[in-house]
């Protein structure tokens, strides 16, 4: 692995004309998660799909900035339920500090960075509370592989940490709503 | 298919120890059961595992329960785990005696990892169908670097296996 600056520069540039500005470490993000790959909503058990570690090696790892930067999770449920009606279970959320905190291996360099790019399809599509995690591009042009043991820990570091925080769940007979959304961040 | 991929999807997810749905807990794998299973998942052959193996072994049982998933199981860019990480990991998990229940976890790639989970800490052993088996642990810590060793390297695997902290989780 290769040394990268301390402040990531794509992370303290905005990347598109609709964003709000750069993300801050005490912001928080937000992910999706759908049925069936994502997990399980009885067990609360979530899985390495919430983000694909090949989104994340090519740069596309998609999070919603949630607050006051970004959207309330009254426009984000529907928003994210019209993508994929009927499978959304839950949303899962970090803090923006966390995620850069985590490291390829444990006394590697970091990890992810974690932008402001509001492209949220493939057809163009821009929202302004969108985000992107990354593999460290300095990283990926110094030979790190998806397969690489460290971007695989960290991949799990990743999930293990978004997977701490539910800001909401779906309602069900057997499971319902979280009452007191976001608890950090 | 869709209602039978949530039934495999939470079957993958439970780790309850309702057979066959999950790894039974305490029943650690035996070297030979499982030599016998990587040989019955030789390339091109069609793996069919019965209930009789999967009560057996929780190596039968998790490799059974992957091998109902299919292409596109989670859209078009999902893919199901292919034999060769199957094989792979019925040939690693052939040195390794666990007693604590696994979860597996497949990512859209393919891959799985078996995942074991206690007080905020959690141990992953990953197969991408490489030849390779990656260890990681959570919290990511100094001491304990993520590893990457061919499958077939028994005694290494066990080696990493036996710190203190995994052993641990494993028990």
């Amino acid at each position: 692995v290769t040394s990268c600056p301390r402040v990531c520069p794509r992370e303290v540039v905005s990347q598109d004309k609709v964003s709000p500005g750069v993300i801050r470490d005490e912001e928080t993000v937000a992910r999706g998660a759908f049925l069936p790959s994502h997990g399980n909503p009885r067990t609360k058990n979530i899985r390495p799909g919430l983000i694909p570690r090949s989104h994340l090696f090519d740069g596309e790892g998609s999070v919603w900035r949630v607050g006051e930067s970004g959207i309330g999770l009254e426009s984000l449920v529907p928003l994210l339920k019209a993508s994929r009606p009927d499978s959304l279970f839950g949303i899962l959320a970090a803090n923006a500090a966390d995620i850069r905190r985590i490291r390829l291996g444990a006394e590697g360099p970091r990890a992810f960075s974690l932008v402001d790019e509001c492209d949220c399809d493939q057809h163009g599509s821009k929202h302004p509370a969108h985000g992107h995690i990354a593999l460290c591009r300095v990283q990926k042009e110094a030979g790190v592989t998806v397969d690489a043991p460290a971007f695989i820990d960290a991949h799990r570091a990743l999930i293990e940490t978004m997977k701490r925080t539910w800001i909401w769940e779906a309602q069900s007979p057997s499971n319902p709503p979280a009452s007191n959304p976001p608890t950090r961040g | 298919m869709g209602l039978v991929m949530n039934t495999v999807a939470g079957i993958l997810s439970t780790g309850t120890t309702t057979l066959p749905v999950a790894l039974p807990p305490c029943v650690p794998a035996t070297g030979a059961s499982v030599r016998r299973l990587a040989s019955e998942l030789m390339p091109r052959e069609v793996l069919r595992i019965r209930i009789s193996d999967v009560v057996q072994s929780p190596v039968h049982a998790v490799l059974g329960q992957l091998s109902e998933l299919e292409d596109g199981w989670f859209g078009e860019r999902s893919a199901a785990p292919t034999d060769a990480v199957k094989r792979e990991m019925a040939i690693a998990l052939s040195s390794v005696g666990f007693h604590a229940t696994p979860i597996a976890e497949v990512d859209e790639d393919g891959s799985v990892a078996l995942v074991w989970s206690r007080d905020g800490k959690s141990f992953a052993l990953t197969f991408t169908g490489n030849g390779q088996v990656i260890g990681t642990l959570f919290p990511q810590a100094s001491g304990y670097p993520p590893w990457s060793l061919g499958i077939e390297a028994h005694r290494e695997i066990a080696e990493r296996l036996s710190t203190e902290e995994i052993a641990a989780l494993l028990s």
